[in-house]
């Protein structure tokens, strides 16, 4: 928000310059950033508004940092805070009537007359420019000046408007349904039955604290306002703001729950201005507010305030500090708010207002007292900092996607297209739905890649978004994929997999062969890995020929031993023997070497593929040849014994699968 | 031709040849693809009946396994013959090496120097729920503050296992709601760390994305100030860095701390930058977990991880972080 420098002078004549303003600000109170001519911007915190929005408050929390004196004058000629008009409960020129007290706390208003427009002085108008507000002429140019000096939103009607109908009235309703407002820029607004307005006997004029409509508003002829100066429920004000897509400088303040204190003290400099620069007579006051709401308490004492920062201050340092920024003693440990804090509620703000005028860089570091105790270890974090080694060993570059995927994506992995879970506020088409799995960002990243390089090997780890049976379901997923120009990379993939698996501490898997057409990520089957009954990802090809797995690392974790435990090294020699064997084509090799692997789970300790010829000119045969190493952990085999496990190999290879060896 | 023929023939073959061309030749004869003269045998090997393909089979087979050993045994025979010095200056062979993304380096940066005193790490859900995300974070609905974090809300009406005033679903703004649900499960004292990622919805472009890192903060005891945290973060922030720098504290608005600040550092001959928003736990965040607020008291503290990374290694576009670009992870 835009403050002006050329005010705040106003108030603190002894301010420096620009730059030393900012710089305390930041320091002592709120962001503030620099900004073109006598313009400074500041960030205002959404609790500070009540007391900060006005260039008042921004200079008190100047005069409290510099050790200033606040200039109760403010404009030389215009002194701040003079005694004005006393309000009463119900006047002779107008009525005001309040439907709910509880959204709006407080309405005040007041008539002038003796008004001629014209153009406001040009102090004003500079100081209106500075702030981003365009000056448009003396009446509602003191509505908005002071607005900034006292961060009070005021509005003015044309009384003469108002009578026509009769006793001028203002009525602080909600919008009946299917009524609407223009505004005074020609904008239409439909307005809704939760929206507060102020209206006359008939119509809407004004939707309350957020935008004034056409009908009553100050003009060239204008002779007599009614200034209004009220409060109302921020929430109900930030409803309609929001609804009506409408963000003002007046709905910013209100949105932001300002002090009912504020209305008097806007209506107060508002008739001070009038009286001075347009020279109006002022007339009556209500307010629905006579009696003055109480003071606010806060209970304080220095040592909690020392115990909560680590500091050592004395009553007497904390108590300077408090009345600088305008807080008042009462007795020992109990201070009155400020009227427009309505921040300060607790001890702890109380504290905040202390330490940050002694200054954060006063505190002084030390050491926390805590036990000398090893953390607590993190398995999840663990396990994906070891795959994450072990990959990057063997070759694969990590990448990290959005969590989003699009709609098409979804429905290119069908997989998952029922269950998949979206936003109700996508930033676009491409993010709507929360990705079930790595892999469609992860395929188009392969794509993009393989214009740089001849071999891709990407994996990414990653949460994943799924809804089973009503439940959302966030699991932390492993994906990995491979593409090679002019070559294959699944069985490296798949013993990479395996690899990485067993590297993690999961000693017992299986990839079982899943046929399935209607997956359309896959070409042909794909392989389903699982530990027991578990199912802890797939290994597949992709239609782009990748190469894809995905591990699911939330089922993979409960599974790994993280404990390595020692067997004696082989003490005797291994055997090798290769066995050659034509076999029709559709027998898989995955189940000749179980078993070969299950004719004796003692002695084998490995089956492995070592050769395998299709000739296209067979015919439904294909010759394979496997090597299979024995071992025993007491003894040398001999050769008769080997031998004789060959031999019992064979007969199971050609009863179960019709094997013929060569 | 009978197999015992052939063997005679090419072993014969293979002791006269004197270099590897010839070895080659012998090759092509015997093995060739298109007319080696046992290839062919091989070949015929579909024509025969069943009991030829046995007696014919094994024994071609085996000796096409014979012949490429000894071939090979002479190819190795004649290169040690004219051995030459090994040429040390040939380029070495391209060994692939796979690369970790900056910010999983940065992460393990920042948890490796927590741990070592005493942070435990903490992982939380991504998909969070409106109560811990801000209730419980004293951020109440309808409150103006709930503006400082722009949210992506869920579609689906989601049920979440035997949890009560949980409110909408969406996706979790910060870090922060492991706050409450660390809390919730244990007794303090304690100190965590909670690295993980985090989403706001908002254009993107340089310097903002719609998912990004955060890293949080939590410690809690009988006496821990503010004046700790400084010492905490100040040793951090040189530890992580690897130099002296400089700390700027300044005044800050979080609602679920009280007091609040933020944090700037500023490297050697740098510009202050902006890292981190940190304060006292507020006594209404104790009040949701049911801690006694008058025995406990602690700070907490949040920080940008992609921002933590673009600094330390100069990385102009928080966007390139999410843009799989191989080309961008080999750089680390």
């Amino acid at each position: 928000m835009k403050f002006s420098y050329t005010l705040l002078k106003q108030f603190l004549p002894k301010l420096k310059n620009k730059e030393s303003v900012i710089d305390a600000l930041s320091m002592y109170s709120f962001e503030a950033e620099e900004a073109e001519g006598n313009t400074i911007e500041i960030s205002l915190p959404p609790n500070r508004y009540s007391d900060a929005v006005s260039h008042v408050g921004v200079a008190r929390e100047l005069a409290a940092s510099f050790k200033l004196k606040l200039d109760k004058r403010g404009i030389k000629d215009l002194p701040y805070g003079a005694p004005n008009t006393k309000p009463k409960k119900g006047t002779k020129l107008f009525t005001v009537t309040v439907k709910d007290k509880k959204v709006c706390p407080r309405y005040s208003a007041q008539y002038f007359e003796n008004i001629k427009i014209g153009p406001s002085p040009k102090w004003m108008q500079d100081v209106l420019n500075e702030c981003g507000l365009r000056p448009i002429n003396n009446v509602v140019d003191i509505m908005n000046y002071v607005m900034l000096e006292t961060g009070q939103p005021l509005h003015a009607f044309d009384y003469d408007k108002l009578v026509k109908k009769g006793k001028a009235k203002l009525i602080v309703r909600y919008a009946s349904p299917n009524e609407s407002l223009v505004s005074i820029d020609g904008i239409k607004y439909e307005l809704t039955q939760d929206m507060l307005v102020i209206a006359d006997g008939e119509k809407p004029l004004v939707i309350a604290g957020i935008k004034g409509g056409t009908g009553c508003e100050v003009t060239e002829h204008t002779k007599r306002i009614i200034v209004e100066s009220a409060n109302f429920d921020f929430v109900s004000i930030l409803k309609t703001s929001r609804k009506l897509g409408l963000l003002t400088d007046a709905s910013q303040r209100f949105s932001h729950n300002l002090s009912t204190a504020l209305v008097e003290i806007g209506l107060n400099r508002a008739e001070d201005a009038l009286v001075k620069i347009v020279k109006a007579k002022a007339g009556e006051r209500s307010d629905s507010q006579i009696k003055l709401p109480s003071k606010r308490l806060v209970k304080f004492s220095v040592e909690s305030c020392n115990k909560l920062i680590g500091i050592s201050l004395t009553e007497k340092q904390a108590s300077t500090y408090l009345q600088e920024l305008g807080f008042k003693n009462l007795k020992k440990n109990l201070w009155e708010v400020p009227k427009t804090r309505n921040d300060i509620e607790t001890e702890e703000d109380v504290t905040e207002e202390i330490v940050r005028m002694y200054g954060y860089a006063n505190v002084r570091p030390m050491a926390p007292k805590a036990l000398l105790l090893p953390p607590e270890t993190n398995d999840a974090v663990m396990l994906r900092e070891l795959l994450r080694n072990k990959l990057v060993g063997l070759g694969f570059n990590e990448v990290y996607n959005h969590s989003f995927i699009s709609n098409d994506d979804i429905i290119e992995s069908q997989l998952w297209r029922e269950n998949a879970i979206s936003l109700a506020n996508p930033t676009s088409a491409e993010f709507e739905y929360l990705r079930p799995t790595l892999m469609p960002s992860l395929l188009k990243n392969v794509e993009a890649n393989s214009r740089y390089f001849e071999k891709v090997r990407l994996f990414e780890i990653g949460n994943t978004f799924l809804n089973v049976d009503g439940v959302a379901r966030e699991t932390s997923k492993l994906g990995l994929v491979m593409s090679e120009k002019g070559s294959g990379t699944f069985f490296e993939l798949k013993g990479v997999v395996m690899s990485v698996l067993k590297g993690a501490g999961l000693s017992d898997f299986y990839m079982k062969e899943v046929h399935s057409k209607d997956n359309p990520l896959f070409i042909g089957g794909y392989l389903e890995l699982k530990s027991g009954n578990i199912k802890i990802g797939y290994l597949g090809v992709s239609r782009e020929r990748v190469s894809v797995a995905e591990i699911d690392l939330t089922a993979l974790l409960p599974l790994v031993q993280g404990e390595h435990e020692f067997k004696p090294l082989q003490k005797y020699p291994t055997v090798m023997r290769d066995i050659s064997m034509f076999v029709p084509i559709d027998v898989r090799i995955g189940e000749l070497i179980k078993t070969i692997q299950e004719e004796n789970t003692k002695l084998i300790s490995d089956v492995d593929l070592v050769d395998e010829y299709i000739d296209d000119k067979w015919a439904d045969i294909q010759s394979v040849t496997l090597r299979v190493m024995f071992e025993a952990k007491d003894r040398t085999l001999t050769s008769e014994e080997v031998d004789g496990e060959m031999k019992k190999i064979a007969s199971v290879l050609e009863k179960e699968f019709g094997a013929k060896l060569r | 031709m009978d197999i015992e023929t052939i063997r005679e023939k090419a072993k014969n073959d293979i002791r006269d040849a004197n270099d590897a061309q010839a070895c080659e030749v012998v090759r092509v004869r015997y093995l060739g693809r298109k007319d080696g003269e046992l290839t062919n045998i091989l070949k015929s090997l579909k024509d025969m009946s069943l009991e030829e393909k046995r007696k014919f089979g094994v024994g071609a087979n085996e000796l096409k396994i014979e012949l490429n050993e000894l071939i090979e045994n002479k190819l190795k025979e004649l290169s040690t013959k004219k051995e030459r010095h090994l040429d040390v200056t040939k380029p070495g062979k391209k060994v692939a090496l796979g690369h970790l993304h900056p910010l999983t380096h940065i992460d393990k940066q920042i948890r490796d120097i927590f741990s070592s005193i005493n942070f435990t790490i903490v992982d939380g859900p991504e998909l969070e729920d409106e109560y811990h995300n801000f209730d419980a974070l004293n951020i109440p609905a309808d409150h103006p503050a709930r503006d400082m974090w722009d949210t992506f809300w869920i579609k689906q009406k989601t049920k979440e296992d035997g949890n009560k005033h949980i409110g909408k679903f969406l996706m979790r703004t910060h870090t922060s709601p492991m706050q409450i649900r660390y809390m919730e499960t244990h007794k303090p004292p304690f100190q965590i760390l909670v690295p993980g990622r985090t989403f706001r919805y908002e254009a993107t472009d340089a310097s903002h994305e719609i998912n990004f890192y955060q890293v949080e903060g939590l410690m809690v005891g009988p006496d821990v100030t503010l004046a700790n945290f400084k010492f905490v973060i100040e040793t951090f922030f040189k530890k992580f860095f690897g130099k002296e720098l400089e700390f700027r504290y300044r005044p800050s608005y979080f609602p679920f701390v009280e007091p609040g600040v933020e944090l700037d550092i500023r490297l050697p001959g740098g510009k202050w930058l902006e890292v981190m928003g940190a304060g006292m736990v507020h006594r209404n965040v104790f009040d949701a977990v049911k801690y006694e607020r008058r025995e406990v008291q602690g700070f907490a503290f949040g920080m940008g991880l992609d921002r933590l990374a673009m600094i330390k290694y100069g990385i102009p576009d928080i966007r390139l972080f999410y843009s799989g670009d191989a080309r961008f992870t080999e750089q680390f």
